[in-house]
């Protein structure tokens, strides 16, 4: 009875940039997260656009494979949180990116 | 008679008995609970904070566990090892349970290092990487 714990533990699943590039050949949209949590839109068009849920929702598809790509110096709290918000709207296939070696994160 | 005259002692001594059923089920009872309820922990945890989620997957246990602590010290399967000895214990690891991993990395530690490790699990040949949380219940 003492040795037992009650603690009950959740799981983040994330397919590895390897597994991404396999199931898909569809090009994978880029989030990008900053330290203190905010979502940032990634790629050409979205470039810098800070995405609440209803922007993720309407300018990005959810079952095209998603890459968040935190900044270096963020913790693992925050992109758990993000990683948790954006399976909450839907979105199944997402991993993280590749930090490129300046601060952005390359798939 | 005489024959009579024991039969009340001996009711008397079943019912000092039966007292004590009721609290050995209840006992029994607990101790049942606690065994399907509980989780005998064996993990060790090096220490680690694990972030909070209120994702409702809950996690299964993985052959193959990865921490990683904010003093960045890793250990695979509840054994030390350093960053340059990972890719060999990973890929050892890999042949006996070609499986996916479970990474419980302490809340504090940084993407920066998170990524050096997830790089090598994905050099490894990981194809699903499992980061466990802290169950919280949804505000």
């Amino acid at each position: 009875m003492l040795t037992s714990s009650f603690t009950k533990f959740s799981a983040v699943e994330m397919q590895s940039a390897l597994a991404a590039s396999t199931i898909s050949s569809t090009k994978p949209q880029v989030v990008r997260l900053s330290v203190n949590g905010q979502l940032l839109g990634g790629g050409t068009q979205l470039e810098g656009v800070a995405l609440t849920d209803d922007a993720l929702s309407t300018l990005l598809a959810i079952d095209t494979p998603t890459v968040l790509m935190p900044a270096s110096e963020t913790q693992v709290q925050v992109i758990v949180d993000a990683l948790s918000r954006l399976k909450a709207l839907g979105f199944s296939q997402v991993t993280l990116g590749k930090l490129s070696p300046g601060d952005g994160a390359v798939q | 008679m005489s024959m009579f005259n024991q039969m009340p002692r001996l009711r008397r001594k079943a019912n000092s008995d039966d007292n004590l059923i009721p609290l050995i089920n209840i006992v029994f009872l607990l101790l049942i609970f606690f065994m399907i309820a509980g989780k005998i922990e064996q993990i060790h945890d090096a220490g680690l904070t694990l972030p909070q989620s209120s994702q409702t997957k809950s996690a299964i246990d993985q052959p193959i566990t990865l921490q990683l602590s904010k003093d960045n010290e890793i250990h695979l399967n509840n054994e030390l090892v350093s960053f340059a000895e990972l890719p060999n214990a990973l890929t050892d690891l890999l042949l006996e349970h070609p499986a996916d991993v479970a990474v419980r990395a302490d809340k504090q530690v940084t993407y920066q290092d998170l990524d050096k490790v997830l790089n090598t699990l994905r050099s490894a040949g990981f194809s699903t990487i499992n980061l466990f949380t802290l169950t919280t219940e949804p505000s």
